[in-house]
């Protein structure tokens, strides 16, 4: 083969070269998987003042395989070791790839949270105006804020009700951005209002009052989406701004209740549009023709205001250019005008992927690229993400596993050039033909879920489950049911049916076990290509297996899972992750998959 | 009967067949594989083993193991360079006719734990001379190596150009190369970019990517571009008219000829962004006649952040049988945005036919502190005499004071060419300058010469 490789190893990635390691290398294996670049084993045949040199060098040393053409390869030297080899004293090192940067540091951030949970009352001591004994609040599946028959409300003393959320501490971010519906039953005199705190708990800093409510007497209904500036403790607040008096009302008559709340923080991205076509009425199932449908998904709850009336709506589903609103109830008379706004905030994967690399870059700046091109969104708004103390690794892994809008799965990873990727599964994956001189392989049904459903707790800490969704043709193949249960953070029906989705849509046909060992690899057209092109997420088919059976077929094609070269002798084993035969089965009505060949 | 055979080591030769010392009774050279083993730095065969037998002599007993100490002196010294030691190579020299000839020796044979000699020593109390017959076991790099032929020359050329370099003499297998690469400017910073060799005509080529324009969809023109030292003047523009929709520019014609199934790509882009749009770019290679793609490297990603001229591989385009001329190029682009603008000033294509063809990332832009004055300018230097040093070297030279600074090869060297010609070509843009500038900052260009010193190789002695 005229294609060479040559390991260099560097004080750290961009820093200076410590050793061309090419021509002492006695032995090097290097594996990849579906996080990309994992480990790298090598016994180094060195000087002996080269050895401990490496073994006690401080920092963490950047170790490279390269063709010259790309990177094949890239880590970190976790483990340098002096040991005997077969040549004498030499150096065994293992460096694991930059995924591991990941793991170095923990994430806390509250992107997207529509728990109620997580508001508690403000206490007196906290602020002196607060008298939240003086009202009945509560926050299940609301935020209500009643005040009681009798009771003396006014400002001399001030006697205000004010719940508060509060950002995690020293996390990153602050909250920036809220979106809710108020309904506001009382008596003329009293405000609503939200705002927020700028010093780490209530009555820390300065306060800001965002904006406020006058009640008339009668029930309002008013719809927020509201972008401020970053402070770590929102409030909402109810108060009489005159002098004091007996509340005249019984429990419960009069109220300030918030209901599809949303909080987030600054770092997100809008829907911003309007209407067109036509006025929008009341009804159920609703459609509606935006402007846009940039940043629209099903199961998100938009603001829809115009005519006077506002209210927050709830995407059903998404067509091309219309959407369906589960229910519209507050339209003003003629309806919403052609015109109105439609807008709310929008959290998807990519940010807060990109938020991670951003993240570990500000601590160990060497260990990923900063560049952020490799990282898609999921086309879907996430509705419920929250993490205190996360490890970035799990939680990248997770929003992978949500899956798209339509169920498609995602991959995750950081490649040899340290860049943390985030993309549809396949994406930048290549065919190859290999020839495999050492096959072995199992089929199993472990690994078998063609049915799941999603578990999730509602806005009132309700636990919930969704609707069950199945693969057809996978429960005809194989002719049993196994059905996985996935625990979603979020509290949206539709969100966690999607993650259902997307674990069916990775478990419907067994994983085959195996490895194949790789002794020639060649492009789709047939030219001889080195064995290490072959990446996880690629699909492979394997010259020698005839095309038969769709078990057999199962076995002759499929997607890369994990790689493992050696570069002392040219060879790859390459382990199935599943087979590409998949994606043609499901093109086909049920019962037909037993045809199938390749 | 060789005219020579000896160890060349770090203190003196130790000539195996003096007749006074020393004198070889038998041996038959070895004749090295081919290297199985994909990681480079050692040439393309494999490492043998040899064994000698000598006789040595002396007129005492300890003159007799003085003559056997040089041997294993030789085998000693041989090991330490190999291990990245500050030591000399060891040589074994060899004239069996008229070619002297020389191969690195590597150190004991695998796996032994002697010292590489079986000793036994006799007193020939007729002859009153003491002698023992050493069996010498060693390792030594499959090459042959040959003094280098006399500098083959290329002329000034603005870059990036494809210089020629014709040897004196020829290598049977692809022997070692020194090479030189010389800016005719005044620089102070060696930008990052990759050298491209082959030793075959059309091994690489260059293509100015605005020649696509013409005949090309909506969206694809040529734009001038010769402030910032755009290659041919102009660049290819790419604005995608709608977005995350591929277009594809006019084929033209070339690889010429794609003629043995793989070849490596890399282009000069700018991001050319105003609404930070990410490009995605992919090469493909395509037939002439019918316009069917045949090949596509992968999609390569060029992100906003890349808004000065950068060059980038592609990965690879593949052809399985050898085509002469009926194979073109095009370039296919999608952007998330569209009305931005992909600028493409040239693309590189390398052939990779075998071991004399390869690709060098020179790795980092090295900083060297001050201009050097026009004429005394700085040069390249990759040598690749693999009797000399345990691995070939690179490093950035003055002319003037001949003091050297790191250039880092991100690939196996040495450079190697086969019969008595290598082309040579080095891609780099420079800051804002799509091409080799004298600086990253100002946009004067630099023309570069080369030279190179052939070592001619064999497997087989000659």
């Amino acid at each position: 083969m005229y294609h060479r490789l040559s390991m260099l190893i560097y004080s750290a990635p961009g820093g200076s070269l410590l050793l061309d390691a090419t021509p002492y290398v006695l032995k090097c294996n290097f594996s990849q998987g579906e996080r990309g670049c994992e480990r790298l084993t090598a016994d180094l045949s060195l000087a002996l003042w080269q050895l401990y040199w490496l073994y006690d060098m401080a920092g963490v040393a950047h170790v490279v395989v390269s063709d010259g053409i790309s990177d094949i390869w890239a880590g970190r030297l976790e483990d340098p070791g002096i040991s005997l080899n077969d040549s004498g004293v030499g150096l065994r090192i293992t460096a694991l790839g930059y995924w591991r940067a990941l793991s170095d540091i923990q994430y806390t951030s509250v992107w997207s949270t529509t728990d109620f949970r997580a508001f508690r009352p403000v206490t007196r001591d906290e602020v002196a105006t607060a008298q939240p004994e003086a009202f009945t609040i509560d926050t299940n599946g609301r935020i209500n804020i009643a005040p009681q028959l009798n009771a003396s409300y006014g400002n001399s003393p001030w006697t205000v009700a004010e719940v508060a959320a509060i950002y995690p501490d020293k996390g990153r971010g602050s909250w920036g951005y809220v979106q809710f519906e108020v309904e506001l039953y009382m008596p003329a005199g009293w405000t609503f209002r939200f705002g927020t705190w700028s010093g780490s708990a209530p009555g820390a800093g300065a306060f800001t009052e965002i904006t406020t409510l006058a009640s008339t007497g009668g029930v309002q209904r008013v719809a927020y989406v509201w972008a401020f500036s970053a402070a770590p403790v929102f409030i909402f607040g109810l108060y009489r701004n005159s002098a004091n008096a007996a509340h005249p009302n019984q429990n419960g008559v009069n109220y300030a209740r918030v209901n599809y709340f949303r909080l987030c923080n600054g770092y997100n991205r809008a829907v911003a549009t309007t209407t067109t076509t036509a006025a929008v009425g009341n009804g159920t199932n609703v459609t509606i023709t935006p402007a846009s449908m940039t940043n629209i998904s099903a199961g998100q709850r938009l603001r829809l205001a115009g005519g006077g009336a506002s209210e927050m709506i709830t995407v059903a589903s998404v067509g091309t250019t219309t959407i369906t609103a589960t229910r519209v109830r507050n339209a003003p008379g003629g309806g919403y005008p052609i015109g109105s706004t439609m807008d709310g905030v929008v959290v998807d994967a990519d940010l807060i992927a990109s938020d991670i690399v951003s993240a570990v870059t500000a601590t160990n700046s060497a260990q990923l690229d900063s560049g952020t091109a490799l990282i898609q969104a999921l086309g879907r708004d996430l509705s419920d993400e929250s993490y205190e103390d996360a490890s970035m690794a799990d939680l990248l892994t997770s929003l992978a596993q949500r899956g798209s809008s339509t169920g498609g799965l995602y991959e995750v990873g950081v490649d040899a050039a340290r860049r943390l990727y985030f993309r549809p599964q396949g994406s930048f994956a290549q065919t190859w033909h290999v020839e495999a001189d050492d096959i072995s392989i199992t089929r199993s049904a472990d690994q078998l879920y063609n049915s799941a459903y999603g578990l999730y707790t509602d806005a009132s800490g309700r636990k919930q489950r969704t609707a069950a969704v199945a693969d057809a043709n996978s429960k005809t193949r194989y002719a049993i049911t196994r059905q996985a249960v996935v625990n979603t953070k979020t509290t949206n029906d539709t969100q966690a049916q999607a993650a259902a989705q997307a674990r069916v849509t990775d478990g419907a046909d067994p994983t085959p076990r195996g490895t194949f060992r790789l002794t020639a690899v060649y492009a789709q057209n047939g030219a001889r290509m080195p064995a290490y092109v072959i990446r996880p997420g690629d699909t492979v088919v394997v010259i020698g297996i005839p095309a038969g059976s769709a078990a057999i077929s199962r076995a002759r094609q499929f997607v890369v899972a994990h790689t493992a070269y050696d570069a002392m002798d040219g060879s790859i084993d390459v382990e199935p992750k599943y087979p590409a035969a998949t994606q043609l089965l499901r093109a086909l009505p049920a019962g037909t998959s037993s045809t199938i060949s390749l | 009967m060789p005219t020579t055979l000896q160890f060349n080591t770090p203190s003196g030769a130790v000539n195996l067949i003096d007749g006074t010392n020393f004198a070889a009774e038998e041996w038959t050279p070895s004749v090295a594989g081919w290297r199985r083993s994909s990681m480079g730095g050692v040439g393309p065969f494999g490492e043998i083993d040899e064994e000698i037998k000598v006789l040595v002599t002396g007129a005492t007993a300890a003159a007799v193991y003085a003559n056997v100490k040089k041997i294993n002196d030789a085998l000693l010294d041989a090991e330490r360079c190999t291990r990245g030691e500050s030591v000399t190579a060891v040589q074994l020299s060899y004239q069996p006719a008229s070619t002297l000839q020389a191969a690195h020796v590597v150190g004991r044979t695998d796996r032994d734990t002697t010292s590489g000699l079986g000793l036994d020593a006799t007193y020939d109390a007729a002859a009153q001379r003491y002698w023992t017959r050493v069996t010498v076991g060693f390792r030594r790099r499959g090459w042959w190596i040959q003094s280098g032929s006399a500098p083959a020359n290329a002329g000034a050329a603005s870059q990036p150009s494809v210089f020629a370099l014709t040897f004196a003499s020829s290598s049977d297998v692809a022997g070692p190369v020194d090479l030189y690469l010389r800016p005719q400017n005044t620089i102070n910073t060696w930008p990052t970019g990759v050298l491209l060799y082959g030793s075959q005509a059309g091994d690489i080529s260059i293509f100015e990517a605005e020649s696509m324009a013409s005949g090309s969809p909506l969206g694809w023109s040529s734009v001038a571009d010769g402030t910032y030292l755009a290659r041919g003047g102009s660049v290819l523009r790419c604005i995608p008219s709608l977005p995350n929709t591929a277009t594809t520019c006019n084929k033209i014609a070339g690889p010429s000829p794609m003629y043995y199934g793989v070849g490596a790509v890399w282009a000069a882009v700018r991001n050319n962004t105003t609404h930070n749009a990410t490009f995605q770019m992919r090469i493909n290679l395509v037939q002439t006649n019918t316009g069917r793609i045949i090949s596509s490297t992968p999609w390569a990603v060029i992100p906003p952040s890349m808004n000065t001229p950068t060059l980038i591989s592609l990965g690879m385009l593949t052809h399985s049988r050898a085509t002469a001329g009926n194979v073109s190029i095009s370039v296919t682009v999608s952007a998330d945005i569209s009305a931005d603008a992909l600028d493409i000033d040239y693309i590189g294509i390398l052939q990779l036919r075998d071991e004399t063809c390869g690709a060098v990332p020179l790795d980092g832009v090295l900083t060297l502190g001050m201009s050097q004055s026009v004429g005394t300018p700085l040069q390249a230097v990759f040598e690749g005499d693999m009797r000399v040093y345990s691995r070939a070297l690179s490093y950035i030279q003055s002319q003037s004071d001949l003091t050297t600074s790191p250039l880092v090869a991100k690939a196996p060297l040495p450079i190697l060419a086969k019969g008595n010609t290598l082309y040579v070509c080095y891609l780099a843009t420079h800051g804002t300058n799509w091409t080799f500038a004298q600086d990253p900052n100002s946009h004067v260009a630099v023309t570069m010469a080369a030279s190179g010193i052939l070592y001619p190789a064999g497997i087989v002695p000659k």
